[in-house]
């Protein structure tokens, strides 16, 4: 019985080094000197243009600001995950998934909305599809079918809704919770009967030739696009976050007069690059886009009117006081 | 078993003569015979992909065509990111297995070895193995935050598990007589596990440094999906978010090319590392 005496010092340092790691990591996230951490802008879009040119990092350095690019994240589920460790203190999205994480945690403000595109010509950016073959006609047949939906996302908002206005009972039609890549596969292959198709899935599944049964501004959709942070940013250092929305707000206006130059930003060949239709229609959302504006009180019945259909529906455990989750500047400042 | 079977053993006995066994000796098959039956498999499932997608029976949305992914392929070439995914999940993979399977080495040749050791450590790695380390993500991010400690962290805990338990086989597994003599001779301790104990048992550790290998391909697609901006996993989650089932299919291809390699590469190990098992007892 000689080791186990040898073995005592070794385990001694193993658990030291655990121990020590633990907490190099933990004090990794604690300094915060108006640093903005974003996530990685991929190869479009002002955010992709402001990284490319360094605008953003001039206009950051005059309110004694810096911003700290980094990477990408698969799901919004993985965002969140980084917004709550602090690796992400400023994220952009849309009312929906962020109130799944605002029920849990108040560490997040939204300081920005973005009000929803209202002229008819402007290219649709997602809709509730059935495969062409389908011979459900009308958001009513839908009832004893599935619909693959983002769980706690846009997709859901908009289904409940549309299930709503129609009169349709939503217990009667079988949520499917696939996130967008998933769902992708899952409505090509007939695994499910409809899906409500947002963002980049939108054009790539009506491409494959599937039919729209409603678009999103058929409805009173107030799930509208955000921008949030964490709340330490934005109490210490409210100037660097406008600061960031207003550069965010003058690139989206100039890509609006000149769309070509915020696309392909990076590369012009990869999985990330664009070209003919996919492209044409990324150019056809920016000439329509609305910039995004700072948050103000009466914002508070955008969020009221998305949460109160999660909470009717039980996505949500229990509603929200918008009070509680928008950051006014003004106020802010005086 | 057949050997047995047709075994003249018990009438030779019966006749009183001891019949002399038919030596195994080294038995090689032809090395074009066998690099021909090698790849003839993954040949042949290339061409009936091949010949699937040129016919029209597969659909590009079902599945891409040689064609769709070799042009992938020389996109990622052109603009350099093939090598630079490649260094960055190599780096990452490389420190994870590095970490995870040396302290997987360690930790089972303690288990192995001292009975205390065994009882202090084997039943929390048994209970860590069952632990999918997918499932410990969202807590290693809030620790780890997530940047590179946090990808290898997770690579190196995915590797740790199969490494302990095939070394902790292979050490309770190293014959007993082998390890009497070594000590007759004086050794102990550090010696006698480097000398006598780990050589034995590397015909495990090898096996394991396989399996903690393709672990870590899985590890990088989990690491890589959260805050990278390179690397193979991370080309997995761009083909999967601009819905590229070029780029998807071209993943697949690197993976199995990269699995390729690890058997490979470990082959090589074992030939220099075990050159007595040069021919395989069984066959």
């Amino acid at each position: 019985m000689r080791i186990p005496h040898r073995l005592l010092p070794v385990l001694t340092a193993l658990v030291v080094t655990v121990t020590a790691c633990s907490s190099a990591g933990a004090s990794q996230g604690a300094a915060d000197a108006a640093v903005l951490k974003l996530q990685d802008p991929g190869n479009a879009g002002p955010l992709a243009y402001a990284k490319k040119t360094g605008i953003l990092e001039q206009r950051l350095a005059k309110v004694g600001a810096k911003v700290e690019w980094g990477g990408s994240y698969a799901s919004f589920t993985a965002t969140i995950d980084a917004v709550r460790s602090g690796s992400v203190n400023v994220l952009q999205g849309a009312i929906s998934p962020v109130l799944g994480y605002l029920a849990n945690s108040k560490d997040i403000k939204i300081f920005s909305f973005t009000d929803r595109v209202t002229d008819p010509a402007a290219p649709k950016t997602d809709g509730l599809v059935v495969p062409a073959g389908s011979p459900v006609k009308d958001i009513k047949e839908l009832a004893g079918k599935q619909v693959a939906v983002n769980k706690g996302g846009r997709g859901e908002y908009l289904l409940l809704l549309a299930l709503e206005q129609a009169g349709v009972p939503v217990d009667q039609v079988k949520r499917v919770y696939l996130n967008p890549d998933q769902a992708a596969s899952a409505f090509a292959t007939g695994k499910v009967d409809a899906w409500w198709a947002i963002v980049r899935a939108y054009p790539e599944v009506i491409a494959k030739g599937a039919r729209v049964l409603v678009h999103s501004n058929a409805l009173p959709d107030q799930d509208i696009s955000i921008y949030a942070a964490r709340n330490e940013l934005l109490d210490r250092h409210p100037e660097a976050v406008r600061t960031y929305l207003d550069v965010v707000r003058e690139l989206t206006e100039e890509a609006k007069k000149s769309p070509e130059k915020f696309q392909n930003v990076f590369l012009q060949q990869g999985p990330t690059a664009l070209s003919g239709e996919r492209l044409q229609i990324e150019l056809d959302k920016s000439r329509y886009a609305n910039p995004p504006r700072p948050a103000t009180a009466a914002d508070g019945a955008f969020v009221t009117d998305v949460a109160s259909i999660f909470t009717k529906y039980g996505v949500l455990p229990a509603a929200i006081d918008p009070a509680s989750v928008i950051h006014e500047f003004r106020k802010a400042a005086a | 078993m057949s050997t047995l079977a047709q075994s003249p053993a018990l009438p030779a006995e019966a006749a009183g003569t001891l019949e002399t066994p038919r030596h195994l000796g080294v038995r090689r098959r032809p090395a074009a015979l066998s690099l021909t039956v090698r790849l003839s498999v993954p040949l042949l499932l290339l061409l009936a992909w091949w010949y699937g997608s040129a016919s029209g029976a597969l659909s590009p949305d079902v599945l891409a065509g040689p064609g769709a992914v070799l042009g992938a392929l020389g996109e990622l070439i052109a603009t350099g990111q093939l090598g630079e995914y490649l260094a960055a999940s190599a780096v990452r993979a490389g420190l994870g297995v590095a970490v995870g399977a040396g302290l997987g080495l360690l930790l089972g040749v303690l288990s192995g070895l001292s009975a205390l050791g065994e009882e202090l450590i084997d039943p929390t790695m048994q209970m860590k193995r069952a632990v999918p380390f997918l499932a410990l993500v969202p807590l290693f991010i809030s620790w780890f935050g997530v940047q590179e400690t946090f990808k290898v962290v997770l690579i190196a805990v995915a590797a740790a598990g199969p490494m302990y338990a095939y070394v902790y086989l292979g050490v309770r597994g190293v014959d007993r007589k082998v390890v009497e003599a070594a000590r007759g001779f004086g050794l102990r301790g550090a010696r006698l596990a480097f000398g006598v104990i780990i050589p034995s048992a590397l015909p495990n550790i090898l096996m394991a440094l396989r399996i903690c290998l393709s672990i870590s391909l899985t590890g990088l697609i989990a690491a890589e999906q959260i805050g990278a901006t390179e690397g193979i996993g991370y080309l997995v989650t761009l083909a999967q978010q601009y819905y590229r089932s070029d780029y998807m299919v071209l993943c697949i291809a690197i993976y199995a090319v990269l699995g390729l390699a690890i058997d490979l590469a470990i082959r090589g190990v074992e030939r220099l590392a075990m050159p007595w098992r040069a021919h395989l007892a069984a066959r």
